[in-house]
């Protein structure tokens, strides 16, 4: 019976761990892909053209433009599964319908991974004759979607306008990359780069400096607002699930210590024998210790397992996490292994107690 | 071998609800001797056990045993003390229904570094007349009588000079009660010291001394030959 409520605990206790555990992980991932963390700019002097405290601009010179095997290294770095998008665009200044605009080129998938936040009136675009208009360069334009306009000499389709995002993104229009470098006649060219890394298990300043190995001559910047929102919300997760699984343990050690104090007092009779067999105090508490030793590893084991089947299905049902992995074999172990230590400190008080009875109990058993 | 010198044993806050349990009891038993403690059911006997068994200081008197001062001992000594010398069977023989036949054997010696444990265990069932296959069932497996031999060979698997037995044949049926006793006798015969708890009236029958108490006094001393004289 104490076995059966031992399991019972370890696998509840380690299935929230191991939900707990997937849902901080998901969270961060999740926080991570949501918009770039890393922007990669080709090397570049500039000159700030002030003079008697007015800007009239600035001049940017000297600058080597980034190439598409350049952008292709980034996936390459040494942490290179940490990578999530790698979004390049390439910028240039058009005139549409005699509007000047600032267009980009962007790959759609990589784009439209990267900006979650995106909400598009009209389809996704997605062809190399698809252009999606910011909010402000539809209606300078007069475009909607499923129109047609006419960037540098190509007719392009109008497949979606963006619902404003307060940022620069509502002035640009953006069109497919391979077509706008074509277009431009700047094949190979990108501007810049915009990186989504993962950075549970590899620090950002780790990939950035990675990647500014990769490519020499180019200007690496983590985005420092972006790290500091992830730490605030995955550090406030990650607190409250310390205090969380804190609870649950000592709530698991509290349950473990009362079934056993329990136990102890059904076996008053046996223990009591045990010390008019001459059994020492310290013999008492290695007997118990020893059994819920022998009963710990085994319930640790089973519950264990248990909660790895059920954890998965329950994180995803009950927490909503998407990316819910089985944990390594290490985590498995010290599982079990941490399982059993705190089934054995929950018996130490309930021992002590034992070895505290009178061998006299055997004999007023009846 | 056990000497019990005027002991008393009190319990309650002390004045008029203060209970005595014992009083000016003294007693000798030397290795073949069987005593049989007799009385009515409160009369003190059990309590007599257990202060004879190393487990309840007297409150006046003293208890030795082959010399030694038992209750000058800590309770740890005590402890070691019952291992060495006393060998306990207990009123319903209490044998632990998990374990095997053997294995309630071994229990006294599961604390002691001593080699084959097993073995000597089953030569302590062997001599009580329980085979190696009786040996690995569980008590439930056993008759009373065979359970009665299970507990006695508990009792003398590690050769203790003083056996002690509260009410041995209490749940026993009248077959299996007398074997115990006979057994018991036997191992008095054998050299040991034999102190027996009962209100059965049977086992005067078997016992060389018997010793009445009643309202925590001894009424009377007996021998075994006054006892057969009046049979």
């Amino acid at each position: 019976m104490l076995a059966v409520l031992i399991t019972s605990v370890v696998a509840v206790v380690a299935s929230l761990y191991f939900v707990n555990r997937s849902a901080s992980g998901d969270l961060a991932n999740k926080v991570d892909e949501y918009g770039a963390n890393i922007t990669v700019l080709p090397d570049s002097e500039e000159l700030p053209l002030t003079y008697g405290g007015v800007r009239v601009g600035g001049l940017t010179y000297g600058a080597h433009p980034l190439t598409m095997d350049q952008v292709a290294l980034i996936r390459k770095i040494k942490n290179g599964q940490n990578i999530n998008r790698v979004a390049p665009k390439l910028l240039q200044l058009v005139q549409v319908q005699g509007v000047s605009l600032m267009a980009a080129g962007v790959q759609w998938d990589q784009e439209l991974g990267l900006k979650k936040w995106w909400q598009i009136e009209g389809r996704t675009p997605g062809g190399a004759t698809d252009v999606l208009l910011g909010s402000r360069a539809a209606a300078r334009l007069g475009g909607h979607p499923g129109s047609t306009i006419d960037v540098s000499g190509q007719e392009f389709a109008v497949a979606g306008v963006l619902q404003p995002t307060g940022s620069q993104e509502d002035d640009i229009l953006f069109l497919d990359l391979a077509t706008a470098q074509r277009l431009w006649n700047r094949q190979e060219e990108v501007s810049f780069v915009e990186v989504s890394a993962w950075c549970s298990s590899c620090p950002i300043e780790d990939i950035s400096a990675q990647i500014s190995t990769a490519i020499p001559g180019s200007r690496v910047s983590a985005l420092r607002k972006a790290i500091e929102s992830r730490e605030i919300l995955v550090g406030q997760f990650r607190l409250f699930s310390i205090v969380i699984s804190t609870f649950m343990v000592l709530a698991g050690c509290l349950v473990i210590l009362a079934s056993t104090l329990g136990a102890v007092r059904g076996r008053r009779g046996e223990i009591g024998i045990f010390r008019a067999m001459g059994f020492r105090k310290r013999h008492v508490i290695e007997v118990l210790l020893l059994e819920n030793l022998v009963i710990g590893i085994a319930a640790s084991l089973v519950g264990v397992l248990l909660a790895v089947l059920v954890s998965g299905p329950f994180a995803r049902v009950a927490a909503g996490v998407s990316g819910v992995s089985a944990p390594r074999a290490e985590i498995l172990f010290a599982a079990i292994g941490a399982a059993t230590l705190l089934v054995l400190i929950s018996t130490l008080y309930p021992a002590w107690v034992a070895s505290r009875l009178s061998p006299l109990v055997a004999l007023r058993k009846v | 071998m056990l000497s019990v010198a005027q002991i008393g044993k009190e319990y309650g806050p002390a004045g008029p609800g203060r209970v005595v349990a014992l009083a000016e009891v003294s007693l000798e038993v030397k290795g073949g001797d069987f005593v049989a403690i007799m009385g009515p059911s409160g009369s003190g006997k059990s309590t007599l056990l257990s202060i004879l068994g190393a487990m309840n200081p007297p409150t006046t008197g003293t208890v030795t045993i082959d010399g030694i001062d038992v209750y000058g001992l800590s309770q740890e000594r005590q402890a070691d003390l019952r291992r060495e010398y006393i060998g306990f069977v207990f009123q319903q023989l209490e044998l632990l229904p998990y374990l095997t036949a053997i294995e309630n054997v071994m229990l006294p010696l599961a604390i002691l570094k001593m080699p084959d444990k097993r073995g000597k265990a089953l030569h302590a069932l062997e001599q009580l007349g329980l085979d190696a296959k009786k040996a690995a069932r569980l008590p439930s497996e056993l008759s009373g009588g065979e359970q009665g031999r299970v507990a006695i060979a508990r009792a003398i698997v590690n050769d203790p000079p003083v056996i002690l037995a509260d009410e041995p044949t209490g749940s026993l049926d009248t077959e299996s009660g007398q074997l115990v006793l006979e057994l018991l006798r036997e191992l008095a015969r054998a050299g040991h010291a034999v102190v027996m708890v009962t209100h059965n009236l049977e086992s005067r029958l078997v016992a060389n001394r018997v010793i009445n108490i009643r309202d925590g006094r001894c009424t009377f001393p007996e021998t075994i030959s006054a006892c057969s004289a009046g049979r």
